[in-house]
């Protein structure tokens, strides 16, 4: 579990992070989106213990963040910005080092790192010596070394920057089986896609300042309104009628096809269809119109360019 | 406490292994292993050759153990690049903050970091001078004594820890390696002047000073790493990106402290207000000064006598150990001097040597009352600069050599069969109830400086305990130890020397 209230962080006469208030129950994932320098890794810092807050306060897994930060610590697995890994040294010295630090004795610690080892595929890798591996190979022994301590809290910064895709589907995974089993994750990430397949609440963080959080779907009806759908139609039609569905309202229309919104999709759309096939209508698809995470997150930062948000 | 510390050794197990897989660590290290005592030890073997040639048996002996010094101080000169980026390398590599992330405690990090620093080199010392000590016996040269070989190693030790401990406080103090380095002249000086004196000290056989130049050196080293850990901040080490010196800042930091406000006093606004007066308002000379005394009121009940309070532990020390050392000084005088346990000849000898120093010192009219001022200013300005170095201690051997030759010089007037207690109130009391204070008051304010150094602080960073304390001293130096030592300087050059005239027989 992690919480937060009205934390925040000044640096001298710099806001770095201004009343950030969040919560992150087990078993969710919390999308951390913001542009550089925004106060994500602030706000990391801060629930890590490494910076203390300038005012607010923060628990996690029902520690003070202030009060108890060598218990903090242990309580979380944190990815960092930089994969902060130790050149000369090997994944299996890396990883036994890291496994030491968390006071794990050695039976667990050897086989949490053959368990990691294996499933980030760098078994065959372990004896080579960190300084020699690809970006991808160094981000997955940064998650490796994150997750040695099996901790109930998470902090990823960008955890499947330059990996490949197959590896990153396979880190992917591995944050929603880690979700399954009550782990409370916030990722920090520029990858909305990412974002959007795996968390459970967004939070956009602008100056410091959270400006939005939510569910998706919350976010969606917050920033681009109802959903909207999509009629395609295989050549030019003259639709008639359109006016006697009760709360449907044409948005736009085109020669082969028109948009709308809807009070009630689940009535609405398929009387409509029914109504078009009926009067011939080629209709190639109904569809609702996409409202991706990347959708919300570039009208969130047009309303901040423009003053209102 | 054997699991917490086993995480110390852990890290600093980690940052040996990454030392030992370093080239550019090794390989000069294996340079200065080989080669160094071979070169000592030509060096070594000629010097003795030529001085026993003029019978210079002496200096050749010496020479032996000052170049088992330099045998192990030059791989010792290495711990200062492995220390200098022990935090701030791994800052700029990105690896710090798993590592501050992690459960370990600050000092875990931070003993383990100071003993891998020291570990390498010093074991490549110990193995230089070994193979210099072997080259000795390989050429039948003199060995050095059980007790200065001891010494030898010691102070290698000492040396060792010394720049190593200095080097991780920069370390965790820069923003970047080359900051680090640049700030090496900070170790380097020091460190030199150190090895000069040292080097004095072996070269004239001077053992007994050179065990508590060892002993003085890990006294400082333990204040050194007690100021490094009572600093040591995560938050520093990762929220700062840049230092500049900003002057404006120091400046204002220490006006804030010392005025406790920050503000221009008010007689100061009074003045340039009878300067260029504003909207017709006139203010009279009479305003100033009574704003000026207002001003001074204010500034003692609300700054000086608060610091005071604040020191109060620190002056009781000072107290306790003036006392202590003066009537110390006084009976070790007395015994020292016991006429019975000299000869007539070595009686002779002493008050030679006594009349050579009387001769020697400043006739009584030059000395002035601003002579002793000045005199007395710099002794105690120089208690401050010694004592921010020293994290106050050289300020209370100062204090304490002023007492004890107070003690010293009563025993003396005794055995001259002259009353010491009438010497004291004739000769020290009227000035030195005004001068003594302030040299106590000063010592106090530099003892306080270190001692507060070198507490834990979470809240404030180096510099900025180091410019709240140094307004301390400015505030009791400026508020009374100075305005003491004018009153002093006028009595002891006016007064003084009327009563001593009058109660000497």
């Amino acid at each position: 579990m992690i919480e937060a209230e009205d934390l925040t962080k000044h640096f001298d006469n710099f806001k770095a992070v201004e009343g950030v208030t969040l919560t992150v129950k087990p078993g969710e994932v919390l999308a951390l989106l913001g542009q550089n320098g925004a106060g994500k890794t602030t706000t990391v810092r801060m629930l890590t213990s490494i910076l203390r807050p300038t005012r607010g306060w923060a628990r996690v897994d029902n520690h003070d963040v202030v009060e108890k930060p060598s218990q903090v610590r242990a309580s979380v697995g944190v990815l960092t910005e930089m994969h902060g890994l130790y050149a000369r040294m090997t994944a299996l010295e890396y990883l036994d080092f890291f496994g030491q630090v968390y006071r794990l004795d050695e039976s667990r610690r050897q086989k949490r790192i053959d368990e990691l080892l294996e499933y980030f595929g760098l078994a065959e890798a372990a004896q080579r010596r960190s300084g020699e591996y690809s970006k991808g190979m160094r981000q997955k022994l940064a998650l490796a070394r994150a997750l040695i301590h099996e901790p109930p809290v998470l902090l990823l910064d960008e955890p499947t920057s330059a990996m490949d895709p197959e590896s990153a589907q396979l880190v992917r995974q591995e944050i929603a089986r880690l979700k399954s089993s009550q782990r409370s994750i916030i990722i920090c990430t520029h990858n909305l896609v990412e974002a959007e397949m795996l968390a459970d609440k967004i939070a956009v963080i602008y100056h410091g300042r959270i400006l939005l959080q939510g569910t998706l779907e919350e976010l969606r009806l917050q920033l681009l309104g109802k959903p909207e759908y999509e009629v395609r139609l295989a050549g030019k039609w003259k639709l008639n009628g359109l006016e006697h569905f009760e709360g449907l309202c044409v948005t736009q229309t085109t020669e082969t096809g028109f948009r709308y919104e809807v009070e009630n999709p689940d009535l609405t759309n398929p009387a409509l269809l029914q109504a078009l096939i009926h009067q011939g209508a080629p209709v190639v698809a109904v569809e609702q119109v996409s409202r991706s995470l990347e959708h919300v997150y570039l009208k969130a930062m047009s309303l901040v360019a423009k003053g209102e948000l | 406490m054997k699991t917490d510390f086993h995480l110390t050794w852990l890290v600093a197990r980690r940052e040996l292994v990454d030392q030992l897989r370093d080239w550019r660590i090794l390989m000069p290290m294996f340079v200065l292993i080989l080669f160094f005592p071979l070169l000592m030890n030509f060096t070594a073997y000629q010097v003795v050759d030529f001085t026993n040639q003029y019978g210079g048996n002496l200096v050749a002996g010496q020479v032996v153990p000052l170049l088992l010094m330099v045998v192990g101080f030059f791989p010792v000169t290495v711990s200062l690049i492995v220390a200098l980026e022990a935090f701030v390398g791994e800052k700029e590599r990105g690896t710090i903050e798993p590592l501050l992330s992690s459960p370990l405690a600050d000092w875990h990090i931070y003993v383990g970091k100071l003993l891998a620093g020291t570990l390498v080199p010093l074991t490549a010392s110990y193995i230089s001078m070994g193979l210099y000590l072997i080259g000795l016996v390989w050429q039948s040269m003199p060995f050095p004594a059980l007790d200065v070989l001891i010494q030898m190693l010691l102070l290698t030790a000492v040396q060792a820890m010394l720049m190593v401990s200095l080097a991780i406080v920069i370390s965790t103090q820069s923003t970047t390696v080359k900051a680090a380095n640049l700030l090496a002249s900070f170790i380097v000086l020091p460190v030199a002047f150190l090895l000069q004196g040292e080097s004095s000290l072996i070269f004239w056989g001077r053992n007994g000073v050179l065990w508590l130049a060892i002993v003085g050196v890990a006294l400082i080293t333990g204040l050194i790493v007690r100021l490094g850990l009572s600093h040591f901040q995560r938050e520093s080490l990762l929220g700062r990106e840049i230092d500049l010196l900003d002057m404006k800042w120091v400046l204002l930091m220490l006006w804030t402290h010392y005025s406790g406000s920050g503000e221009a006093p008010a007689f100061v606004k009074k003045i340039w207000l009878m300067v260029r007066p504003k909207g017709g308002e006139k203010i009279s000379a009479g305003q100033v000064l009574k704003a000026g005394l207002a001003d001074l009121r204010d500034w003692y009940a609300g700054q000086v006598f608060p610091t005071l309070r604040r020191m109060a532990a620190s002056i009781w020390i000072y107290v306790v150990l003036g006392v202590i050392v003066s009537v110390a000084a006084y009976y070790f005088t007395l015994d020292f001097l016991d006429p019975s346990k000299f000869t007539s000849a070595e009686m002779e000898k002493v008050l030679d040597e006594a009349s050579k120093f009387v001769a020697g010192s400043k006739p009584l009219s030059e000395i002035t009352a601003s002579f002793l001022f000045f005199n007395n200013l710099r002794v105690e300005l120089i208690m401050l600069f010694l004592g921010i170095f020293t994290f106050g201690v050289a300020a209370v051997l100062i204090f304490i050599i002023n007492f004890g030759l107070i003690g010293a010089a009563l025993a003396v007037t005794q055995l001259l069969g002259l009353s010491p207690l009438t010497i004291f109130m004739a000769g020290v009391f009227p000035h030195g109830i005004f001068e003594l204070p302030s040299l106590l008051l000063v010592g106090a304010a530099s003892l306080y400086m270190g001692v507060r150094m070198v507490t834990p602080s979470t809240r404030d960073s180096i510099s900025e305990v180091f410019l709240q304390t140094l307004a301390d001293w400015f505030k009791v130096a400026f508020g009374l130890a100075f305005p003491l030592l004018l009153i002093a300087a006028l009595v002891e050059a006016h007064i003084t020397p009327i009563l001593l005239y009058n109660f000497l027989p």
